[in-house]
């Protein structure tokens, strides 16, 4: 069994052209509240991954599913984070911000948008761990979508963060009739939390 | 060096006296305000607290050392992040013993002192910190550069959310403690508002929906449940910010570290991922002027001053926005 990567609650073993992910049990919490969190997470994750190829996102095709295991093909791309520079950067945002604004059009929340979970293969920008994914028509929930996305470039692409962020949004706002109630959430949500003027 | 920490953000007025040339912490006084059964706290209740207080503190921390008022080198403070009207207090105090003793000022972060104090007291080197207390919600490590907040509460502070609560179902203050000693006695498990948004925890929904089940359920298994819920979303984010950031150490601090559940729960996803763990000595742990004391001389140490005009308080000071220049 190879390991490929330890996340926080699952690991990735690799089986040559396809990938196991599995969710591994965690000590810290009570049974009942593990078990429910495991199985919802990986029923829900297959759910939203099916549903967002289905709607022509480009995501890692589907296997199967096994109690806290998905199986699902292997992308041997790399991550946003790590191939992102100035000259991809308008090509990237506009692919991000594309097909975010078709994930929230068909009420799919991807729940951890980060430049770790978006991967860089066969010019294409693919999503991956929809984790703590699910579905939602409100408002509040897709601008905390984008509220996240912006925290986690802010803090690991500071300085790409005006340029990078604002394509994202303009190509967002392109192909989403419904973007400027949730632009305007997203302003609530950011004076909502501790310290902000 | 000696130095002077005055910590007054929120219901504590601590002062703290540090020796920097042994790394030795030689006093910490303090004094926590506490309101009346079944009222919050009014800031401006706390500061007058604090006035009255200040003056036997002071006298207090200086006799535990052993020090004379003259023998202070530097006068740290509180400068923010919290409540106005308390952080008044504490900046007020500063300046006058600085202009008094003709010693250099020097007003810190609060929410870094905690991290730093952690530093000095436990083995841990490069922490991330999961920062809880009444106020306060945050993961905190130091990362190119800066503190950078990598989760936080998009609403309440999570001691807020036992404090509200325990207000609601007409249990003392603070909560935290009474809820531990209810939950203790809990057997059943009721599912609330699981709300981890990426790094991010969301408490509201948790609040209201335990406040509705007061009168309808045993207030021992909502108690329960509102600890697990709560906690395990915490440890969630932590680990998930640990593996992100590849930190070795945890070290867990604020008000909230007192309880004995959460620590259990650290301690065991620290284990589970060969991570270590720490907890600073409740003193050090909870609001305290030792900890001011100990970012002053570290942030002095570095050619850092606060001047005069400079002094004002900053109640929304975020840990993202301090210029680290020590590490």
């Amino acid at each position: 069994m190879k390991i490929l990567a330890r996340a926080a609650e699952a690991i990735i073993i690799d089986k040559g052209r396809t990938i196991i992910k599995k969710r591994i049990k965690k000590g810290y919490r009570i049974k009942s509240l593990d078990l429910k969190l495991r199985k919802e997470r990986t029923n829900l994750e297959y759910k939203l991954i099916n549903k967002a190829r289905r709607i022509g996102i480009n995501a890692p095709s589907l296997v199967e599913k096994k109690n806290f295991e998905i199986i699902m093909e292997k992308l041997e791309g790399k991550q946003v984070k790590e191939v992102l520079n100035e000259e991809n950067l308008s090509f990237i945002a506009q692919e991000i911000g594309r097909q975010l604004a078709l994930l929230h059009k068909y009420d799919i929340i991807h729940g951890d948008l980060t430049t770790s979970n978006m991967i860089f293969f066969n010019n294409k920008i693919y999503f991956i761990d929809f984790g703590l994914g699910f579905f939602s028509q409100k408002i509040e929930d897709k601008a905390t979508d984008l509220y996240l996305l912006k925290q986690s470039i802010m803090s690991k692409h500071a300085k790409f963060f005006n340029k990078f962020f604002n394509e994202i949004i303009k190509e967002y706002k392109k192909n989403y009739d419904n973007s400027e109630n949730i632009m305007n959430r997203l302003k609530i949500i950011e004076k909502r939390r501790r310290y902000t003027i | 060096m000696i130095v002077l920490g005055i910590e007054s953000t929120a219901h504590t007025f601590g002062i703290g006296i540090y020796d920097s040339k042994k790394n030795k912490i030689l006093s910490n006084a303090k004094h926590m305000f506490k309101p009346p059964l079944g009222i919050g706290m009014l800031p401006r209740e706390a500061s007058e607290h604090h006035y009255k207080e200040c003056d036997k503190i002071l006298k207090q921390a200086l006799e535990t050392a052993k020090i004379k008022k003259e023998e202070i080198d530097l006068i740290a403070f509180s400068q923010g992040p919290g409540l106005g009207a308390c952080l008044r207090v504490g900046a007020s105090i500063a300046r006058f013993l600085s202009l008094e003793l003709k010693k250099p000022l020097i007003g810190v972060n609060h929410c870094i002192a905690h991290l730093e104090v952690a530093k000095v007291t436990t083995p841990a080197k490069d922490p991330i910190m999961l920062y809880v207390s009444g106020g306060n919600t945050q993961i905190i490590a130091f990362d190119e550069g800066k503190y950078r907040v990598f989760g936080e509460t998009q609403d309440i502070p999570v001691g807020n959310l036992f404090d509200v609560f325990a207000r609601n179902a007409g249990l003392p203050m603070p909560g935290g403690p009474v809820i531990e000693k209810l939950a203790l006695k809990g057997r059943e498990y009721i599912p609330l508002p699981y709300a981890v948004k990426g790094m991010d925890v969301s408490f509201s929904g948790i609040l209201t929906t335990a406040s509705k089940m007061i009168g309808k359920k045993k207030i021992e298994d909502i108690s329960y449940s509102l600890q697990e819920t709560a906690y395990s979303m915490l440890v969630e984010v932590t680990e998930r910010a640990m593996a992100h950031c590849n930190k070795k150490e945890l070290v867990l601090a604020g008000g909230v570290a007192a309880n004995k559940r959460l620590r259990q729960m650290c301690d065991t996803m620290c284990k589970e991922r060969e991570a270590r763990f720490f907890v600073p000595e409740f003193q050090y742990c909870c609001d305290n002027g030792a900890m001011i004391a100990v970012l002053g001389a570290i942030e002095h140490e570095a050619g850092v001053e606060t001047k005069l005009k400079d002094s004002r308080i900053k109640t929304k000071w975020r840990t993202d926005e301090v210029k680290v220049s020590w590490i």
